[in-house]
């Protein structure tokens, strides 16, 4: 029973968060903008539309262009049974951590084939932004999990971001914390490394290397970069607040991917994205941030 | 068996030596040997590894010291399984290679070097005595030589050729020295021996690392030493440079694991030097292979970052040795042993890939490429996997050995040595990524997208002799990525002899990584159903509503295949941004006035070792000697004056 209490509330998170999520941060910028903004469950209701679409492919592509919809959704969904996204995760070993970076760099390997695959310099742009910008922000992913992993004794994401009273300061969580904002910003291309809402080929990143799917490989793709978005937003909430009184555990989940999804919005409203060569100055800091705080665990 | 494998391969390299008169006869024999050769040996390796019993045989020679004996353990059998399982599918690929090579069919020297360099291989991993492994060292690095120029009307072999083959005598040189001071102190060139005499002090000699890292590193192209693998390897033949890569440099860090083996236990310094020295290989090596627009140059780099990689497994390792911590250096070596298995299978798979490519576009530069997957689709779908398993992602065998290491070094930041694990770490994960960018790099322009060349429209697949192996090793990849089991075992019973344990049995320490291990299989294997599951809702969901247009080209209708993006372009928000490390040349005649006519843009990347340290210095010191020389005067007054000036010297430092 209690297992099967566990998938379901899986299931539910796999499905609604990815879009509630992105739906929350869209009403924050409209808000902040004073405008109305699109109902929460729009993205819910993009995704849905393009499922029920035919698909439109390009005469110079081959399977490697239908391969990276599903095998990046499947990689991600894959990540997330390692993520604590129900109090507990689905499975949980030493060194799942490691494993779920490279799930990530899976999807990322397969968007980026794919992409490639058009023969379009746009998405071959898109494309070397993404794995040069990843790529910088891979170690400072890694680094700060690496400190936590000093703390909680074991490189498992059920155990690094669960409440603890191990070793070590709150200038290293802070620190942790900062470096995992960034590489969250950056890895799913938001404001100020992408701008999702850009409509300009030239300066996307993410969106550019999926101009040319469609239909429900588009609404893989779209389910597939929220529920991305969602795993690494709930190691943030464990890290900060690892269990509200009233709430429950899942309940405190929701309500701090809530608050997340509203610090985003409020980030994406205050400032402009970076220019692209500005980009990895910013990535090296969230390196330099996580390995000061790997170094200050350790003394 | 043993025995009966080298024998095989040895009257093999004579049969079609004799043979070379008639291709088709030396060709048939060849393969013949080989077949039987490996296979023999390969049963030998299999029965080692069931039973773990250390059959061997011994016999007198009539040199000095020498006995001409060979026998396997865990760490042999391990390398046994490597060195054979390339060689022999590398070969098999190489028969139909040659014979689709305009030079290399002439050639009558290459069937029986590749099977002295085979058996020369096999001797290297299972010889017990020093002269005898120094023998077949020299025997492989010389097969080898005469592999790497055997196309010697191009002066970029030669070159390589003798760069090459200065750098191996140098190692060879070091690795005399290094056995003279251990047999001087054991007074046996047997390993055994050796090891039974050597006092637990002997690892502390930093001497010995120093050796070791000329003789070994230099073979396995750890950097600074790696100078010789961007020449060599884009020199020889696709399936000999997929031997070099898979096996030959392989042996350099056999030799490292045998002599850790040997000295029991090593000191921190070792730890210290291997983990720096991975991590600048690693590092460097794929940054170094994100500036090569050549596919093998660009392959020949990634050996110096996974040679990077396994050697910061062999630090981590030494560290748990000197520490006293089995498990960390049971999952450090661990990690280094697998990882040697799995670059051997995935660089040998990508070698011979970049023949088939090289043979149908007349050259190896990508740019020259593009569209392949549906040109050549059995030799583009199977390099796809080569690339995703260097990527280091899974569900593929790189992913396995690599999550060991990072395991050894989230290990060792337990055991104190924070700095060494904290460089470790990041040094991987920066290695991850950018081999990531690289080889969807190489693979994107390479196969994808529209042709960009005549040569490469007119692109097919070679025939099933040549792709055969390539779906071999591709399998053995998938294999080990989803289950990783059976190698993992290998590779720690391997790891056991080297920390002198028992191999037999599990370290209880070590347990739960292999439980690990196997789970990240599992969900390997759950990735790939998952997509399954995923495209067959999509083929419900389109209900055959699919229509083809052009690529959307943001409003431009006439696109031409040169405006695809390119390889330079692709690297260059890395390249830029690790500028420094890389100084790349660019040679740009830039479009000028009203008309332009014609305008070129070029870069290159030189190695900083060699074209940018060893060339200028050699050159200088050349210089030097000259200026001397013209400064010498022939008169018989000079020379005396300095003999007797000698004299005084050597007279005032004795006294």
């Amino acid at each position: 029973m209690e297992t099967l209490k566990l998938v379901a509330s899986y299931l539910v998170m796999l499905v609604f968060a990815p879009p509630v999520m992105l739906g929350i941060i869209t009403k924050t910028k409209a808000v902040v903008a004073g405008r109305k903004g699109p109902p929460v469950l729009q993205p819910l209701y993009d995704t849905l539309k393009l499922l029920r679409k035919g698909a439109v492919y390009s005469t110079t592509t081959t399977w490697m262009f239908r391969l990276g919809p599903v095998v990046s959704l499947a990689a991600v969904l894959a990540a997330s049974s390692l993520v604590p996204l129900s109090g507990t995760p689905l499975i949980s070993f030493n060194g799942d951590a490691i494993l779920f970076v490279y799930l990530l760099a899976l999807g990322r390997f397969v968007t980026v084939t794919a992409a490639l695959d058009t023969g379009s310099s746009f998405e071959g742009m898109g494309a070397s932004r993404e794995v040069a910008f990843s790529s910088l922000a891979e170690p400072a992913l890694i680094l700060a999990f690496a400190s936590l992993a000093y703390r909680s004794g074991e490189l498992s994401l059920a155990r690094m971001f669960a409440p603890h009273g191990g070793p070590g300061s709150a200038a290293s969580a802070v620190l942790a914390l900062g470096s995992l904002f960034v590489v969250l910003l950056a890895e799913n291309s938001r404001i100020p490394v992408d701008d999702p809402n850009t409509h300009l080929e030239l300066t996307m990143i993410h969106e550019v290397m999926v101009l040319d799917h469609g239909g429900p490989d588009l609404a893989f793709i779209l389910h597939g970069a929220g529920l991305k978005l969602v795993l690494m937003a709930s190691l943030l909430v464990w890290l900060v607040l690892p269990e509200m009184p009233v709430a429950g555990r899942v309940g405190s989940l929701v309500l701090g991917l809530a608050a997340t999804a509203v610090v985003i919005g409020l980030v994406e409203s205050s400032m402009a994205r970076l220019r692209l060569i500005r980009v990895p100055q910013l990535l090296v800091a969230a390196i330099c941030a996580a390995t000061f705080g790997l170094i200050l665990t350790l003394r | 068996m043993l025995i009966a494998s080298i024998s095989i391969l040895l009257v093999g390299a004579l049969v079609s030596a004799l043979t070379a008169q008639y291709p088709k006869i030396a060709a048939a024999m060849s393969l013949l040997f080989l077949v039987m050769g490996c296979l023999t040996g390969l049963v030998a390796a299999v029965g080692s590894a069931a039973f773990s019993g250390s059959s061997g045989i011994t016999a007198g020679w009539s040199l000095p010291w020498a006995r001409l004996s060979v026998s396997l353990d865990g760490l042999s059998t391990f390398f046994l399984f490597t060195v054979l399982i390339v060689s022999l599918l590398s070969g098999i690929y190489g028969e139909a290679y040659i014979r689709r090579s305009e030079g290399l069919s002439k050639s009558k020297s290459v069937r029986p070097l590749f099977l002295i360099l085979t058996a020369s291989l096999v001797v290297v991993v299972c010889a017990q005595n020093a002269i005898l492994f120094l023998f077949a060292w020299e025997l492989m690095a010389l097969s080898s030589f005469f592999l790497v120029i055997i196309e010697d009307e191009h002066p970029e072999a030669r070159r390589a050729g003798l760069l090459y083959f200065i750098c191996t005598h140098t190692a060879t040189l070091a690795l005399f020295v290094l056995f003279a001071i251990l047999g001087r102190a054991a007074g046996t060139l047997d390993f055994e021996g050796i090891r039974a005499v050597m006092p637990p002090s002997a690892g502390q000699s930093t001497l010995l690392l120093l050796l070791a890292l000329v003789g070994f590193g230099m073979k396995a192209g750890i950097a600074p030493f790696h100078i010789w693998l961007q020449e060599a390897h884009p020199a020889s033949p696709s399936h000999v440079s997929a031997v070099m890569s898979g096996a030959v440099i392989k042996v350099g860090i056999y030799g490292f694991l045998r002599l850790i083996w040997i000295l029991h236990s090593v000191s921190d310094v070792w730890a210290i030097v291997l983990v720096l020295a991975g991590a600048v290989s690693g590092v460097g090596g794929v940054l170094f292979a994100l500036a090569q627009h050549d596919l093998k140059r660009l392959l020949a780099y990634h050996s110096v970052e996974n040679i990077g990689i396994i050697t910061l497994g062999l630090g981590l390792g030494c560290l748990g040795l000197s520490h006293h911590r089995p498990e960390l250096a049971l999952l450090g070596f661990a990690g280094a042993i697998l990882h040697t298995l799995n670059h051997a299978l995935f660089k040998s798979l990508l070698f011979l890939g970049s023949g088939a490519f090289h043979q149908a576009l007349g050259t190896r530069e990508i740019e020259a490429g593009g569209g392949l997957l549906r040109l050549m689709p059995w030799t583009s779908a199977l390099s796809l996997i080569g690339a995703a398993a260097i990527s280091g992602i899974p569900p593929f065998n790189g992913f396995v050995s690599e999550w060991l290491v990072y395991m050894a070094s989230s290990s060792a930041v337990t055991a104190g040595e924070a700095r060494l694990a904290a460089v470790s770490i990041g040094g991987l994960a920066l290695i991850g990524g950018l081999a990531l960018a690289c080889f969807t790099k190489a693979y994107g322009v390479l196969c994808l997208g529209i042709p960009r060349t005549e040569a490469a429209k007119s692109a097919k697949d070679p025939g099933l002799v040549m792709t055969f192996p390539m779906a071999a090793l591709a399998a053995l990849c998938v294999f080990i990525g989803v289950w990783p089991g059976p190698a993992l075992s290998l590779a720690q019973q391997a790891a056991a002899t080297v920390c002198g344990m028992s191999p037999g049995s599990v370290h209880p320490a070590l347990a739960g990584f292999l439980d690990g291990a196997r789970l990240i299989g599992l969900i390997g294997a759950c990735v790939i159903v998952i997509g399954g599951l995923l495209a067959f809702a999509r083929f419900l969901l389109l209900d055959r509503r699919i229509a083809l247009g052009p690529t959307w080209g943001c409003g431009f209708t006439a696109p031409t295949a040169r405006m695809q993006y390119t390889a330079s372009s692709y690297a260059q928000p890395l390249t830029r941004a690790f500028a420094p490390v890389l100084a790349i040349r660019a040679h740009f005649h830039a479009p000028a006035g009203y008309w332009p006519t014609e305008s070129r843009f070029s870069s290159h990347a030189d190695d900083r070792v060699l074209d940018g340290l060893l060339i200028p210095a050699g050159s200088a010191t050349v210089g030097l000697l000259a200026w001397i020389k013209r400064r010498q005067r022939s008169r018989l007054q000079y020379y005396l004056l300095a003999v007797a000036l000698f004299l005084l010297v050597l007279l005032a430092w004795k006294l």
